[in-house]
């Protein structure tokens, strides 16, 4: 990958590894068979936006156990015991730490926006092109995690 | 002894306020730089403040030069936990009166071996 190019799906995965392993225990590979969109896969949505001279935004979105898993790795608690907000809070700042990841590699000097959960009508508009542009990462708990890297306006 | 977390995120601060706990700290939070500045005028124990670099209302960098300019607080350590891992954001935050960093995403002995070059916690960590 160069500066210059998104990240491809392999790197992708590395990258959210790199962040979910070390702090959830949870590594990720691209799912390359992954077709069929589905309503389960964008049970919570968040977005982080990386302004300047290359403005990105960094969309994540994953299924309701997906979100239970993470959070309850990520709290070091049992998912019946994890609320709303906790859940929102696990994917926003997961979304955070992977965003850092990705500027890292694009050697990008703009500083990252705050991560937020999606609402309509931007959570629609977003799904829409996550699920067709975006790439599905796959734990060995077979958990889905959709990530999706655009220029900004896109 | 007394530690400040603060960050907007609640998973966050549990994660850093449950290494803090192991190492002998109470810990108190904050959820961005405003409500810690507000936490430090009335917890004047506080010896040591872990701090977010991106949060809503006031973010870290605005906190860490608060807190250095007022001078109210010349002995509280401060700590920078942050994604911007940039050579320059670093520099920026240490610059400000920051005393070290920790970037996320983070294990429990980076955080004591932090702690640790700050003497505030044993050599090696705890575990």
């Amino acid at each position: 990958m160069n500066a210059q190019t998104l990240p491809d799906p392999e790197t992708l995965a590395v990258l959210v590894t790199n962040v979910t392993n070390t702090m959830c225990g949870i590594s990720f590979e691209a799912d390359r068979d992954y077709r069929a969109p589905t309503a389960e896969a964008y049970w919570r949505l968040a977005t982080l936006a990386i302004p300047g001279a290359r403005s990105l935004v960094v969309t994540l979105c994953s299924s309701q156990a997906g979100c239970q898993a993470l959070g309850s790795a990520l709290f070091s608690c049992p998912p019946e015991t994890l609320d709303q907000s906790m859940l929102d809070d696990s994917l926003c700042e997961l979304l955070n730490m992977a965003a850092g990841q990705i500027k890292g590699a694009l050697g990008l000097d703009q500083a990252l926006g705050l991560p937020k959960i999606a609402q309509e009508p931007e959570l629609s508009t977003r799904v829409e092109r996550a699920l067709r542009e975006g790439v599905m990462l796959r734990s060995p708990e077979n958990h889905g995690l959709l990530i999706w890297v655009s220029e900004a306006g896109l | 002894m007394q530690a400040l977390v603060v960050d907007d995120s609640r998973a966050m601060r549990i994660i850093i306020g449950r290494v803090l706990k192991e190492l002998g700290f109470e810990v108190l939070e904050a959820g961005h730089g405003g409500e810690a500045i507000e936490r430090l005028k009335t917890a004047p124990g506080v010896s040591l403040a872990m701090v977010d670099w991106n949060m809503p209302v006031m973010n870290g960098y605005e906190f860490v030069t608060a807190v250095r300019a007022g001078g109210q607080w010349p002995e509280l350590k401060l700590v920078m936990v942050t994604t911007e891992s940039e050579s320059a954001q670093v520099m920026k935050a240490l610059d400000a009166g920051a005393n070290e960093y920790v970037m996320k995403p983070f294990t429990a002995d980076i955080l004591k071996d932090k702690l640790a070059m700050l003497g505030l916690a044993p050599e090696g960590g705890l575990s």
